[in-house]
């Protein structure tokens, strides 16, 4: 944390600040002072995002955010991009969780064999396709074969 | 260019270094492990490395009647083991010493045939005799210089005069250059080589070093930050200097426990440890150069063998026992001229400001600097830094 708040020219005040808020934020104050490499997955994962976010960026491309962990965890997140956002930050994020789109994006985007298929609203998606939720929305257009990640 | 940020990849670097325990040993304590059991096991030893002595000869001797000194130096030419080399001053001669371009370096007094003479024409009467003293300065540098060539001389003054060894002659030799009479061992002239080969061993840590934050994304992760590529590479240069520095004063430590005592300057030792560190550079553009070619960490350990170990064999301590041709080949890479400079530094008390060192040192850091640029080339071409 210290490392990237740096390369981000921070200053140490404003980094310390910034750097206990974010371990707070994510649950990972008790184990901050433990080695990364002994976490387990979920907490890799919300160490990836306090990197990735450290520098308060404008805008922020999260890849899969929240794979792989527990379901407190995975709050943990939802709760903190919810922040982001009321704080008018602009966050991308990839997902393969329905509910995940639904529950914190504003406009989704469905992208299928490297095609965007469909853009809009969750409440926009939902309704013009007569489906429950995004899950089966993505069902409906991408069909119900499995398909081997590449 | 931000200090703030060379800082924070330079403590990641070296914070990394301290983490890993098998690092760790291959940095420090390998070599000092190494130092340990070469200079244990033949640290009182002497050796034999060639069987062609290199001797200049300053003749003052300029008797016209009865020129003694040719005579020594047709009969010094006939052992077939020694290569005489004539200089008119001694000033000449004492420069090629200290360069290590002769082993030895004979002064002929200008009464030598007068003594001669002396002992030839009452042989049995050491009252008569025209006692004279041929000089010997003896290049510190080189074991077998100190130990065969006193006796050699001395057999040669002893066979011209006609004598038996054993009786008594007016010719004493004076090995001047024992002036500050010292013993050297083996570890005396391994040791310089122990400098360059602790450094060596910096190219495979550097290599998996790389490839390591490769492939645990690390190297990524540095690339969506501001941080410019100068920045980066001057923080993993800072850190590889540094791990050097520490490892030469480990070595030295090591050596220095174990007996060696070179006689020089505060002056000397600061410009040897500035030579050791202007080579970890190279360590630095060869590890790169082995982390483009390598698609892991373990593949990096083996490729930068493809490196150490000419560097290992023909640059340093080991290269003095090779054939000719290897040690031609050595001249070619720069833990050669790192281990050169280092001997006539510790050994020979060269002068810093000597052209042979000077040489020396130009060659190291050009070819370190250049070996560096390459190495971020390629790594720049093929892994965006």
């Amino acid at each position: 944390m210290d490392l990237f708040g740096n390369l981000h020219a921070m200053n140490k005040a404003e980094l310390k600040e910034r750097r206990n808020m974010l371990l707070t934020k994510m649950g990972l104050s008790e184990d901050a002072k433990r080695r990364a490499g002994k976490y387990s997955g979920g907490m890799k994962r919300r160490l990836s995002l306090i990197l990735a976010l450290i520098s308060e960026p404008q805008i922020a491309f999260l890849d899969e955010p929240t794979v792989a962990m527990d379901p407190q965890s995975r709050h943990a997140v939802w709760d903190f991009l919810k922040e982001l956002k009321k704080e008018e930050k602009t966050i991308v994020l990839t997902t393969h969780y329905m509910e995940e789109a639904e529950e914190l994006c504003d406009r989704v985007g469905i992208i299928n064999h490297g095609k965007l298929i469909i853009l809009g609203t969750p409440k926009e998606l939902i309704s013009k396709n007569q489906v429950n939720n995004l899950e089966e929305l993505f069902l409906k257009l991408t069909g119900r074969k499995i398909r081997e990640e590449t | 260019m931000k200090l703030q940020r060379i800082a924070a990849l330079t403590k990641k670097e070296l914070k990394k270094t301290i983490r890993e325990p098998a690092v760790l040993f291959m940095i420090f304590l390998f070599p000092i492990i190494f130092v340990f059991a070469f200079g244990a096991s033949f640290g009182g030893v002497g050796g034999s490395q060639t069987v062609t002595y290199h001797i200049g000869v300053v003749n003052m001797d300029h008797e016209s009647l009865m020129n003694a000194s040719q005579t020594v130096l047709a009969a010094l030419t006939d052992t077939k083991i020694i290569n005489v080399q004539v200089y008119a001053d001694n000033q000449t001669a004492q420069d090629d010493l200290s360069q290590g371009n002769v082993q030895a370096v004979m002064i002929i007094p200008s009464d030598f045939s007068q003594s001669l003479a002396s002992y030839q024409a009452a042989p049995n009467n050491p009252a008569q005799w025209t006692n004279t003293t041929v000089s010997l300065y003896l290049d510190k540098g080189s074991l077998v210089a100190t130990q065969a060539v006193p006796a050699i001389i001395q057999q040669t003054l002893t066979a011209i005069a006609g004598q038996s060894q054993q009786t008594r002659s007016p010719f004493q030799v004076q090995t001047a250059s024992l002036v500050e009479v010292k013993t050297t061992s083996a570890l005396d002239f391994i040791a310089p080589g122990m400098f360059t080969f602790a450094s060596i061993f910096l190219i495979m840590m550097v290599a998996q070093s790389f490839t390591q934050d490769k492939e645990n994304g690390m190297m990524k992760r540095i690339r969506i930050t501001p941080t410019t590529p100068t920045e980066f590479m001057t923080s993993q240069v800072i850190s590889y200097m540094s791990i050097a520095l520490i490892q030469a004063a480990l070595v030295f430590a090591m050596t220095y426990a174990l007996g060696f005592r070179p006689s020089i300057g505060i002056s000397t030792y600061v410009f040897a440890f500035t030579l050791i560190l202007i080579f970890s550079v190279s360590t630095v553009g060869f590890g790169l150069i082995t982390a483009t070619i390598a698609k892991s960490a373990g593949a990096a350990t083996g490729l930068s063998f493809l490196f150490v170990l000419p560097q290992l064999f023909l640059g340093t301590f080991v290269g003095a026992s090779l054939s000719s041709g290897a040690q031609v080949a050595g001249k070619f890479i720069p833990s050669y001229y790192v281990t050169n400079a280092l001997t006539s530094l510790f050994l020979r008390g060269t002068a810093i400001t000597s052209s042979a060192i000077m040489l020396d040192f130009a060659v190291v850091s050009v070819s370190c600097v250049a070996i560096l640029v390459v190495g971020v080339a390629l790594y720049a071409k093929y892994y965006k830094v």
